[in-house]
Formats: C-alpha cells, sequence, structure tokens
C-alpha cells in the first residue's frame, strides 16, 4: 500500500473504532502504519485488553477495508513499565510452591512459622545450609537444633513431607542487649539438589562490606518477588524491632526503600538483598515499618550479610 | 551515596591527604554526629533508630527514624554540623508472613 493510503485508510478507522469503543465490551485498538518490505506500507492495528469478545469480527472487518494489508497483533494489556523488570525473575506465586531444586527467594519455614524467605546458601563446617532469619527458621529462638525445615512454609501449604532440612545454628536474639542479626541456618537434608546461583540477573559471587557506592538495590522474596529499591541509610543504631514476644534492638542495619511501593513485606523476611552495581550479596532482609517511604509505603531494614556470616561462622555459596 | 568530594579535611599538614582521605573524613564526621544524637536521644522511646544517609550533593546526612510526629520538634536539623533527616516510619516488624 502507498503511504498515502495507507495514513488515509488509519485515518478513516480511527474514527470508526472511535465510535465502536464507545461499547464496553468492544476491542480496544491502537492503529498505526508499519513498513511492509513486500508492498510498502501496512496498516498496524494492535488489540489491547484482557479479552475482547468481538476483536475477530472486527479483524475481519479491517482486513477488508485494508484489502488484506493489514499487521493485526493481539497484545493483551499494556502496562507501564515503572514496575522493576527482570527476564529470569520468578513471579512471587511460583516462589510459594514446592519448588526442587531449591532456589533462592523461594517460601521456607520453620514448622511452626507461616513462612518467610530462602535467602541463598551458605557453606557451614564443610556442609552445604540455607541461610534465612531467627524469626523463620527458628521460630524466634523457640525451636530446637534439629527441628524441621519445610519448603514451601506452612502458610504456602508445607507439611511434613516437604521437608528439606533441619535446623542447625542460629544467634539469639537478646531484648535486653543491642543484637546485630536475626539470621539462622538449616543443614540440607542428603538428596536435596540447590542452585545456588539462580538470582535476578546471575550469581551473586561476592559479598558487599562496606556502604555501597550507588545505592541501587534489589531481592527476591516469597511475598512481593523481585523488587528494587535503593539504600537510604546504613549503620543505624539502636533499631527498635516489635517482635511478637517484645521489642529487641539492633545496631549497624541497613534501611531500604522501594523504587515502586513496598520493597518488602510479611513473607520477605530472610531475602538476601544485593547491590546491582557491582552486583553483590549485601543484606539480610528481616524487617519492615509501617510507614516511612517517600511514597507513603513502608520501609525495610536488613543485617549486613558480611556480620550474619561471621556470627554463624558461615562462608557465602555464590556459584555452584 | 558516593562520598563528598573535595571534602573540608582537617588536616592542614604538608603531607597531601590521600586521594580516599575527604571521603573518609566525611564519613567519619557523619559517624561521630550521629553518635552524639544517638547518645541524646537514647532514652527517647519514640526515637526508633539513628543512622547515616547520603544526601543529594554526594555527602553525607544523619537520618533519624520515629514512631510518631510528636517528637519530631525535638530533633534538631544539624548536629555537629551535618544536616538531620527524620522520618515517621510507624512500628517495624519483623517480615516472617501474616
Amino acid at each position: 500500500m502507498q503511504l498515502d493510503s495507507c495514513r488515509e485508510l488509519k485515518a478513516r478507522l480511527i474514527i470508526e473504532a472511535t465510535r465502536a469503543s464507545t461499547r464496553a465490551e468492544a476491542p480496544r485498538l491502537a492503529l498505526g502504519i508499519s513498513p511492509d518490505a513486500r508492498r510498502g506500507y501496512a496498516l498496524a492495528v494492535r488489540i489491547t485488553g484482557e479479552d475482547p469478545v468481538d476483536a475477530q469480527a472486527m479483524i475481519a472487518d479491517l482486513q477488508e477495508q485494508a484489502r488484506g494489508e493489514i499487521d493485526v497483533r493481539r497484545v493483551g494489556r499494556i502496562r507501564a513499565l515503572s514496575a522493576p523488570t527482570e527476564p529470569d525473575a520468578p513471579e512471587a506465586t511460583e516462589l510459594q510452591q514446592r519448588v526442587r531444586p531449591l532456589v533462592p527467594g523461594l517460601s521456607i519455614a520453620h514448622p511452626d512459622v507461616s513462612a518467610g524467605t530462602l535467602g541463598g546458601f551458605v557453606r557451614v563446617g564443610g556442609a552445604l545450609h540455607v541461610l534465612s532469619n531467627n524469626h523463620v527458621l527458628a521460630n524466634s529462638d523457640q525451636a530446637r537444633v534439629g527441628d524441621p525445615t519445610r519448603q514451601p512454609g506452612p502458610a504456602d501449604g508445607g507439611t511434613a513431607a516437604d521437608r528439606v532440612g533441619s535446623l542447625a545454628a542460629w544467634v539469639d536474639l537478646d531484648p535486653a542487649a543491642a543484637n546485630r542479626v536475626d539470621a539462622a541456618v538449616a543443614v540440607l537434608d542428603e538428596g536435596v539438589d540447590v542452585d545456588p546461583t539462580a538470582y535476578p540477573g546471575g550469581p551473586l559471587d561476592s559479598v558487599r562490606v562496606d556502604p555501597p557506592e550507588t545505592p541501587a538495590v534489589a531481592k527476591l522474596g516469597r511475598t512481593t518477588g523481585f523488587t528494587t529499591g535503593r539504600v537510604t541509610a546504613f549503620e543505624v543504631d539502636g533499631l527498635v524491632i516489635d517482635y511478637p514476644e517484645g521489642a529487641v534492638s539492633f545496631d549497624n542495619q541497613i534501611e531500604v526503600e522501594g523504587d515502586a511501593g513496598s520493597f518488602s513485606d510479611g513473607g520477605d523476611s530472610g531475602s538476601v538483598i544485593f547491590t546491582l552495581d557491582p552486583r553483590a550479596a549485601y543484606a539480610l532482609l528481616f524487617a519492615g515499618s509501617t510507614s516511612g517511604g517517600s511514597t507513603g509505603a513502608g520501609l525495610t531494614y536488613a543485617n549486613p550479610l558480611a556480620t550474619v556470616l561471621v556470627a554463624l561462622e558461615a562462608d557465602w555459596v555464590g556459584s555452584a | 551515596m558516593s562520598p563528598a568530594e573535595g571534602g573540608t579535611g582537617s588536616s592542614a599538614g604538608p603531607e597531601p591527604e590521600p586521594e580516599s582521605g575527604s571521603a573518609g573524613d566525611a564519613l567519619a564526621r557523619a559517624r561521630a554526629a550521629k553518635e552524639e544524637m544517638r547518645d541524646r536521644f537514647a532514652a527517647e522511646p519514640r526515637v526508633l533508630g539513628v543512622g547515616i544517609g547520603g544526601d543529594d550533593t554526594g555527602g553525607y546526612v544523619v537520618e533519624v527514624r520515629l514512631s510518631e510526629a510528636s517528637v519530631l520538634d525535638l530533633i534538631p536539623s544539624t548536629i555537629q554540623t551535618i544536616r538531620v533527616q527524620t522520618r515517621v516510619v510507624g512500628s517495624i516488624r519483623p517480615q516472617g508472613s501474616d
């Protein structure tokens, strides 16, 4: 089709489509012009919306008017890209399923805890362990060494059949002192396969110790999936966390604000927060506030991962 | 969160400071200011935490987190010449699933 003809047809169809779209059930059309190697130009039609009921009839009508010189595609709902996207990041609903081999971000918990997040993998005394929070794997000091660890956690349907390991060690939460970490490790049962590299964007080969020079961070968690944010404060002391058992104070903590709403929510505890430039594991997410973010959302709090590893005498495992 | 360039290093001696000196000084000053803020409000239950943050110019500020706005008037806008930023965060809870 000649370019002028294509423009004329497009203008006419826009008027007709506008009339049609006054019906609530009508498909929504976007009309344009696309280059066509064989015929010069074609009318480009993009049909949007979840499930337009009479899209086929409309396509047939357009085909006739454009004498077949039409490039039509159904594109579903088009969303703004303000929300963070990472091509290989699983959806939160996937992270709440039973998944083997184990990967970072999955739902995990002690049998008496609802659910938290499997942050990553560490080696303790040569054996591979999963890393998360004390309040996820050790039920805030109330568990015993050897208690089972379930994936998914009980809140996501995890049962005794979903055991992947057993509680090996944790750092006590002391209500009378300045705490540094809310962390625990569970040793994996024999035969449970893992993939420590499966973070969105690729493996986290190193652990960041110092405050990042660029504040951009991300995490993958059981409830809110993959989110990005920025470090808004570090070396936060006297941070008072309201545990169900009572207030506990922490020193040397990291604060993160989400780029698009909350960086985290209940169930994301245990996620490993990583810096994006350069990529490195940085912090262990454990708490969130009810407000304080610039958009009204809450803020996220995390232990420095380097401190966690020292406290648990663990080595980070970032590669297979 | 990059440190301040060309900060006001306290050393005036003949030895040139290493390039990272000014940044280290800026962070050291922020840490000292944070400590004073923490000591000053150690007995105030509405102050939930005191930390360090970055500002728009690449320098550092003292960050103060509060449980409620009623305490805002008590918090100074600067401490040891370091700017203070406050946020009212409500309560902070562990993020296990509900």
